[in-house]
């Protein structure tokens, strides 16, 4: 069962190529029969053929020249010596700012800097109902990775992306049964009696 | 004349250092209005909330991010927890942050709690242990460093180490996988697959 918020959530990963087949099958599915996703895919596809169109553009050569010699000469701003301390010295003063900023917050560490991975889950769940896969990367919070069922042998997938580290996460079935990835290698005690899966995503 | 000038020069001065020494910082005054909305939806009473949001304010002053101390009083409002036990999450996390130490693990701990339906007291237990755990892995990644893993890589294995403690795995363990990484110059990504074998 897929709902129009999940849909909302999926259609950009659709028009981009990144849903499994079986989810851009349950997706299509869901399209058939809802006309106002039906409409928000046909809106977000003219936008993204509104962007393709646009394509791009040369700057004809001059161009600023010819511009500053139109502008009063009062206009004209700093002296040439000022404009380049101003071109030399912003970007400096910029990246001295950030720089610091990151040193600052102690926030800075090369993972930030490494892209998510994605990584597709799945669980054979055929009496459920729903099926939301919770962890640590969303608060462990089932409202918020719903699964989709891919076909009618009751298998639920769900794709996300992730960060690089350890990632300790479980299934919610029909919103209540905590199960573990039976798929995962690694299981650790949650610390509450049960058992929490662990992916671990590279750098 | 001059007195007048000098006055207004007074005046601009202690506005300046007014405004810039205001004890409430930027992200925390964002931080009070999400903690108004969390307080509106909870059970707790005025006093109550007060409580909190002075442990809040000494949370974000030792370094807590607001997400962060904002996560664990919304917790705590959805768990069903005293104000004190959202105050002793609060102090923790304080602690945890003036070690420099990193928090997410420890309010991840919380929030998983929630969501499984908990009892309160169990939370704040199982959240303290992985404290404790951040703690020792702290003291574990020094004696690393001195053996030659790189000191950049702390924030990355700080929560891996001290989830692999947590799982049972044995000091001594641990410090032969940092040996043997420094020895084949293995990444952190290397190390935290033999932290979860």
């Amino acid at each position: 069962m897929l709902f129009c918020e999940d849909v909302e959530l999926m259609l950009q990963d659709y028009l981009d190529g990144y849903l499994l087949p079986s989810q851009r099958e349950v997706l299509e599915g869901h399209m058939r029969g809802c006309r106002s996703c039906r409409a928000l895919l046909g809106s977000l596809t003219r936008l993204d053929g509104r962007l393709e169109g646009i394509g791009d553009v040369e700057v004809p050569e001059g161009l600023s020249r010819s511009i500053l010699a139109a502008l009063p000469a009062q206009a004209y701003g700093p002296s040439p010596l000022r404009r380049w301390l101003i071109a030399g010295l912003a970007p400096a003063l910029a990246f001295v700012l950030v720089a610091a900023g990151f040193l600052f917050t102690g926030r800075f560490a090369l993972h930030n800097l490494v892209a998510d991975r994605v990584v597709d889950l799945f669980i054979s769940a055929p009496q459920a109902a729903s099926v939301a896969v919770v962890g640590d990367f969303n608060s462990w919070d089932p409202r918020r990775t719903r699964m989709i069922r891919s076909n009618h042998e009751g298998r639920w997938t769900a794709r996300l992306k992730l960060p690089p580290g350890v990632h300790q996460y479980g299934f919610v079935i029909d919103g209540s049964t905590w199960v573990p990835d039976p798929g995962a290698k690694t299981t650790l005690a949650d610390g509450f009696g049960g058992r929490n899966s662990v992916i671990i995503i590279d750098s | 004349m001059a007195n007048g000038r000098a006055f207004a020069i007074m005046v601009i001065a202690i506005g300046a250092v007014f405004f810039t020494s205001s004890p409430v910082p930027a992200a925390s005054r964002g931080g009070n209005r999400e903690l108004e909305k969390i307080f509106k939806s909870s059970s707790f009473g005025e006093p109550e909330a007060a409580q909190i949001a002075r442990a809040f304010k000494v949370a974000v002053d030792a370094g807590v991010e607001d997400r962060d101390a904002l996560a664990l009083v919304e917790s705590g409002a959805d768990g069903g927890f005293a104000a004190d036990q959202v105050v002793r999450l609060l102090t923790v996390a304080a602690q945890l942050s003036l070690e420099s130490l990193p928090t997410e693990m420890y309010v991840s701990k919380v929030q998983e709690g929630v969501s499984k339906r908990m009892e309160p007291g169990r939370i704040v237990q199982a959240a303290e242990f992985r404290a404790l755990k951040l703690k020792q892995a702290s003291n574990l990644f020094k004696q690393a460093v001195l053996d030659g893993i790189s000191s950049r890589d702390r924030e990355e294995l700080l929560p891996d180490i001290a989830e692999a403690l947590a799982s049972g795995m044995d000091q001594g363990r641990i410090r032969e996988i940092f040996l043997e990484a420094v020895k084949n110059g293995d990444s952190p990504g290397a190390i935290r697959r033999k932290l979860f074998p």
